[in-house]
C-alpha cells in the first residue's frame, strides 16, 4: 500500500512536470502559421566577413515572429513591411563615408503592387529617378535624393514576392 | 471778511507796485543806452573762424524798445533785423561788419527822424548810437616769397654802376611790397613800393631803382635788400628776407689769366685742348685764337678753366691768349700760347677685314676699312668670329600633365643667340621655328610620359637640347566590376536583370552613381536537388546585396547545398555522380575513340553523349546511348576532306550532369579518309628461315602524309633509335628462335603509328644442309 502511494507521488509529480513544462513550451513557441511565408533559399546565410573597411551590424530579430528589426538609423518614412523581415543589416562604407541599409521582406502584393508603391514613395519624396533604373517589368526602382540612393530590387521566387531595399547614403 | 478783504487789497497793492515800478524803470532810467547794448559774432571755431564758409552767429541785446534797434550786416544794404534783442545765424564766405544801431524816437510814439518805413535809407548819423562788430578773416596760410633774386641771382657780387634788377613770385594773398636797401644791416631806404599785378607774376623793380649807381656809390659794405609784402587784409607781414651782397673790395678789372696752356688730342681729332687758371674776380673769359676773338662754352671751377676749340684742320697751328672780365671791364691779354693739332692717324698696318667695312675680302684688301683708311700694307683675313650657340634660354609646357585623351599640352619656347634653326626630337619631330609661343601638340592619346626636346642652332653650332615631359595619366575609372560565382550550374539576376539562366561563372561591368551604387543578387531556387542557394559577397560578407563605388570590385558567391539522392543532383554524395574518361583516338580502330561512363555514385543511369569540335562538318556516331551507367561508348568520326591539317580538340559531354571529356584529334593527309593508318608488318620469308639467309621485314600502312619515316626494333635489329626513309628492314639472324620486331611509322605532318609483328614471326632454324667443314 505504501509502495502504491510512493508510485502515484511520484507519476502525479511527473504529471505536474509535464504540464509546467507544456506550458512553458507553449507560451515560448511560435506557431509556424505565424512566420511569413518567405523564400527559404534566399533566408540560407554564410557567415562571411566583410570587406576591411566595410563595418556590417546585423538587425536585431524583432519581438514579431522571426523577422528582424530594421537596422539602425534606417529612415522609418520609408515603406517596409516589417513583419516579414528576412534580411536586415547596416554596412557602413569608411572609404567612402556611406551606410548601406539593406532590407529583404516578403509581400503578399505582386511585383506590380510593390513597384507602384515605391515609384509613388519616391516620385514624392524627391527622388530623382533615372529611366533606365525604373524597370516596372523587371521589379527595378532606383533613385537618389541628395546623398541618398534607394534601390528596390522586386522578384518573385517560389510564387512569393520578395523585395530587396537597399539605401546608400553618404554622411 | 474785513481781514480777508484786507489780504487781498494788500495783495492787489503789490502786484501794481511791482508792475508799475517795472514800467517806470525805463522811463526813469532813460532807456536805450549804449551802455548796456551788447553785440557779439560768434562761429563755431572761434573769431577768427578756421576757415570759410563758416555759420555764423550774431546775437544783439539791449534795453531798447524793438522799433528801435535796427541790425544791419551780413552783406546786405538794407537792415537784417529790427529788434531789442535777437540773433541772426547765416553762412558768412569771409570776414563780415555788423553793426547794432539804435534810433531815436519816444518808447510807443513817433519813430523820430528815422522811421521804421524808411529805416532802411537811413544813415548810422542819424542813431542814437550804433556798435560795431567783425567777424574777422581767417588768418592767412603763411606767404612764402620764392624766387627773390637779383639780376637773375640769389646773391651777386656788385660794383659801383651796376645796374640791378631785382625779381620775385608773388604769392596769392600778396597785394604790394616794399624793396629797403640796408648796408651792414642798417636801414638806409625804401627803394619804393610796387602794387602787385596778376597773382603768381614777377616784380621787376628794376624801373624802381635806376642805377644802382646811385644807390650803392656811397653805400659800400654789404648791401642788403628785403622785400617785404602785405596781405589784402590790410595787415602787413614781414616776409623772409632776400639779400643781396655787395663787394666793395673788388672794384677793379681782373688780372689778365694765367697758366695758359694748349694742347692737342690724339691723332685724327680735329681739336686743341686749352686751359688757364682762374683770375679772381672775373666773372668771364674771352678766348683769342690767332688774334681773333671766338666764342667757346669753357667750364671752370675754383681753380682752373677748360675749353676745346674744335673743327680745326688736321695739323695746322693755332696760337691762343685769354682775357678776364667782371663788371669793371676786361683785363689784359694773357701771354700767347700755341700749337698744332694732332695729325691724321697712320694707316693700319692690319686691316681686320671682319670688323671692316669690307669684310668678306680676301687677299687682295683693296678697299676701305671702317675707319676710313685705304690701300693699307698689308691684309690679313680674319674670318669672322663664329656667333654664340644658341641657347634656349625658356621652354615649356602647359600643361604639364593631364589625362589622356584630353590633354593637348602647348609648348612654348624662346632661344638666344640668334639660332637659325630648331629641330625637334622625342615625342614630337622634325623643324620648328626658333621661337614657339604655346604650340599645340594635339590630343595624347597614350598613357606615359612625353618627353618633348628641342635644339636650335646657327652658325657657331647646336645648342644644348632642352627637354619638357608631359605625364599623361589614364581616365579615372568609370565603372565597376561584380563577379557572381555559383557552385553549381544555375540562374540570376542582378538588380533583377543581367540574369543568366544557366552558368556558374560571370562578370559584370557596371558604372555605379558619384554616390556609390547598389546591386542586389537573387538566385535561382534549386530544390528540391539543392537546398539554399547561399548568397555572400566579399564586400559586405553576407548578405545578397552589396555597394560599389567607381573602380571597385565585388564578387558574389552562391552556394547550393546538394540534397542527397536526388537524381539531378551534381557532385552530391549518396546522389547520382558519374565520370567520362576517353582511350583516346585510335582505340577500339582508326578514327574511333572508347567513352568510358563510370559511375561514382547514386541510382545507376544512362548518360547521352554528344560531341562537339572545332572542325565543321565532323561527323560522329556513337553507341551505347542508352546504357545503364557503368558502360562504354565508341564514337566513330569521320572527317571532311577539307579539313585542314592539324589537332583538334574533341569534347564530349554527358547529359545529365554536363560532364565532359576531352581528347585530341590529329587530321592529316587531306581528311578522315586519309588519315595515316599503319595494319601490320610482316617477314620474308614469312615463317620459316635459315641462319644466315636474308629476311626482309616490311609494314604495310596507307594514308597520312608522305614522305615517310620508319623506325624498326627487334632481336637482330641495330635498335639505334635512328629514322630510316625505307619502308623495309633486310637482316640475316646469327641464331636460332622465334623473332619478332616492331616498327613505328611517322608521317610528314607527325603523325605517328606503330604496329608490332607478332603475328608474322618467323622461326629461324639451322639450315639441315649446311655441313660443318
Amino acid at each position: 500500500m505504501q509502495q502504491q502511494t510512493k508510485t502515484l507521488f511520484i507519476i502525479a509529480g511527473v504529471i505536474v512536470l509535464v504540464l509546467i513544462g507544456y506550458v512553458w513550451y507553449s507560451s515560448t513557441k511560435v506557431p509556424s502559421s505565424a512566420l511569413p511565408k518567405t523564400d527559404t533559399a534566399t533566408k540560407t546565410t554564410t557567415e562571411v566577413k566583410p570587406r576591411s573597411d566595410v563595418t556590417v551590424k546585423q538587425a536585431e530579430v524583432s519581438d514579431i515572429g522571426s523577422s528582424f528589426k530594421l537596422p539602425a538609423g534606417f529612415p522609418a518614412t520609408i515603406p517596409v513591411e516589417q513583419k516579414s523581415i528576412t534580411e536586415s543589416y547596416s554596412a557602413y562604407y569608411q572609404t567612402h563615408k556611406a551606410t548601406q541599409y539593406t532590407i529583404s521582406y516578403g509581400s503578399f502584393k505582386t511585383v506590380a503592387e510593390k513597384w507602384d508603391e515605391y515609384n509613388n514613395f519616391m516620385t514624392q519624396n524627391g527622388y530623382t529617378i533615372p529611366k533606365e533604373t525604373s524597370i516596372k517589368s523587371k521589379g527595378l526602382i532606383s533613385g537618389t535624393k541628395g546623398k541618398e540612393n534607394l534601390s528596390v530590387v522586386i522578384i518573385t521566387q517560389n510564387q512569393k514576392t520578395v523585395v530587396h531595399l537597399t539605401l546608400l547614403k553618404q554622411d | 471778511m474785513l481781514y480777508t478783504m484786507k489780504k487781498i487789497f494788500i495783495f492787489v497793492l503789490l502786484l501794481v507796485v511791482s508792475f508799475g515800478f517795472k514800467i517806470g524803470d525805463v522811463n526813469a532810467f532813460g532807456g536805450c543806452s549804449s551802455g548796456t547794448a551788447r553785440l557779439t559774432v560768434r562761429t563755431p571755431t572761434g573769431n577768427p573762424p578756421t576757415s570759410y564758409p563758416v555759420d555764423v552767429t550774431i546775437s544783439w541785446s539791449t534795453d531798447c524798445y524793438g522799433n528801435q534797434v535796427v541790425v544791419y550786416g551780413l552783406n546786405s544794404p538794407y537792415p537784417v533785423a529790427q529788434d531789442s534783442s535777437g540773433s541772426v545765424t547765416h553762412t558768412a564766405t569771409g570776414p563780415e561788419t555788423y553793426t547794432l544801431a539804435a534810433f531815436d524816437g519816444p518808447p510807443s510814439g513817433p519813430e523820430g527822424i528815422c522811421p521804421l518805413a524808411t529805416r532802411e535809407s537811413c544813415s548810422l548819423t542819424d542813431a542814437m548810437w550804433s556798435k560795431t562788430a567783425y567777424l574777422l578773416d581767417a588768418p592767412a596760410a603763411p606767404v612764402v616769397l620764392s624766387g627773390f633774386k637779383v639780376n637773375g641771382q640769389t646773391s651777386i657780387v656788385a660794383y659801383p654802376n651796376t645796374n640791378l634788377s631785382f625779381s620775385a613770385v608773388v604769392p596769392s594773398g600778396v597785394v604790394g611790397c616794399d624793396l629797403n636797401h640796408f648796408v651792414g644791416g642798417n636801414f638806409v631806404g625804401s627803394l619804393g613800393g610796387l602794387a602787385i599785378g596778376a597773382v603768381g607774376t614777377s616784380i621787376d623793380f628794376s624801373s624802381k631803382n635806376g642805377t644802382a649807381g646811385s644807390i650803392l656809390g656811397s653805400s659800400y659794405g654789404g648791401n642788403n635788400f628785403e622785400l617785404t609784402c602785405a596781405s589784402g587784409d590790410g595787415m602787413y607781414i614781414v616776409r623772409p628776407q632776400v639779400y643781396v651782397d655787395y663787394n666793395p673790395a673788388i672794384i677793379s678789372t681782373p688780372s689778365s689769366p694765367s697758366g695758359l696752356s694748349v694742347s692737342p688730342s690724339t691723332c685724327g681729332n680735329n681739336w686743341l685742348n686749352l686751359s688757364w687758371n682762374v683770375s679772381p674776380a672775373a666773372t668771364s673769359y674771352q678766348v683769342y685764337r690767332d688774334g681773333s676773338v671766338i666764342s667757346l662754352s669753357y667750364v671752370c671751377d675754383a681753380i682752373s678753366c677748360v675749353v676745346s676749340d674744335t673743327g680745326l684742320v688736321l695739323g695746322s697751328t693755332h696760337s691762343y691768349t685769354v682775357t678776364a672780365s667782371n663788371a669793371g671791364g676786361a683785363s689784359a691779354k694773357s701771354s700767347s700760347v700755341s700749337n698744332t693739332v694732332a695729325s691724321a692717324c697712320p694707316p693700319p698696318s692690319t686691316c681686320n677685314v671682319s670688323t671692316d667695312t669690307n669684310y668678306g675680302l680676301v687677299g687682295a684688301c683693296a678697299g676701305t676699312c671702317k675707319n676710313g683708311y685705304t690701300n693699307y700694307p698689308t691684309c690679313t683675313y680674319v674670318p669672322p668670329p663664329p656667333p654664340p650657340v644658341p641657347v634656349i634660354s625658356s621652354f615649356t609646357a602647359n600643361p604639364t600633365a593631364g589625362q589622356v585623351g584630353i590633354v593637348n599640352p602647348g609648348l612654348s619656347w624662346t632661344v638666344t643667340n640668334s639660332p637659325t634653326s630648331c629641330t625637334a626630337i622625342g615625342d614630337w619631330s622634325g623643324s620648328k621655328p626658333t621661337s614657339g609661343n604655346n604650340v599645340l601638340q594635339g590630343v595624347l592619346n597614350s598613357v606615359k610620359t612625353y618627353t618633348f626636346t628641342l635644339t636650335c642652332s646657327n652658325g657657331g653650332g647646336a645648342s644644348a637640347p632642352k627637354s619638357v615631359t608631359v605625364i599623361v595619366t589614364a581616365a579615372p575609372p568609370t565603372t565597376a566590376t561584380i563577379t557572381v560565382n555559383s557552385n553549381v550550374s544555375t540562374g540570376w539576376c542582378v538588380n533583377g536583370g543581367n540574369c543568366v539562366s544557366n552558368s556558374t561563372t560571370k562578370t559584370y561591368t557596371v558604372t555605379p552613381g558619384a554616390g556609390g551604387s547598389s546591386y542586389t543578387l537573387t538566385a535561382n531556387d534549386l530544390s528540391p536537388t539543392y537546398t539554399g542557394p547561399s548568397i555572400t559577397n566579399d564586400v559586405t560578407g553576407s548578405g545578397s546585396t552589396l555597394s560599389l563605388f567607381v573602380g571597385e570590385t565585388g564578387t558574389f558567391t552562391v552556394s547550393y547545398t546538394p540534397v542527397a539522392g536526388d537524381p539531378g543532383c551534381q557532385g552530391c554524395t549518396g546522389g547520382f555522380n558519374y565520370d567520362l574518361t576517353n582511350t583516346g583516338v585510335g582505340n577500339p580502330a582508326p578514327g574511333q575513340v572508347t567513352i568510358n561512363k563510370i559511375l561514382k555514385g547514386g541510382t545507376p543511369q544512362s548518360v547521352f553523349l554528344s560531341v562537339s569540335s572545332g572542325i565543321p562538318g565532323l561527323k560522329s556516331s556513337i553507341s551505347g546511348q542508352s546504357c545503364i551507367l557503368g558502360c562504354s561508348s565508341v564514337i566513330s568520326f569521320i572527317v571532311p576532306s577539307s579539313t585542314p591539317d592539324g589537332t583538334y580538340t574533341i569534347t564530349v559531354t554527358g547529359d545529365p550532369g554536363a560532364k565532359t571529356t576531352t581528347f585530341p584529334l590529329i587530321v592529316s593527309g587531306g581528311g578522315g579518309g586519309n588519315l595515316l593508318s599503319v595494319t601490320s608488318c610482316k617477314a620474308n620469308p614469312l615463317t620459316q628461315a635459315w641462319i644466315g639467309q636474308k629476311v626482309t621485314w616490311s609494314v604495310l600502312y596507307s594514308g597520312g602524309t608522305p614522305p615517310y619515316q620508319f623506325r624498326w626494333t627487334g632481336p637482330g635489329m641495330k635498335n639505334d633509335s635512328a629514322w630510316l626513309s625505307a619502308d623495309t628492314y633486310e637482316l640475316t639472324y646469327s641464331t636460332t628462335g622465334k623473332k619478332s620486331a616492331s616498327v613505328e611509322v611517322k608521317d610528314s605532318a607527325g603523325s605517328l603509328k606503330s604496329v608490332d609483328c607478332d603475328v608474322s614471326s618467323i622461326q629461324i632454324k639451322v639450315n639441315p644442309a649446311f655441313k660443318e667443314q
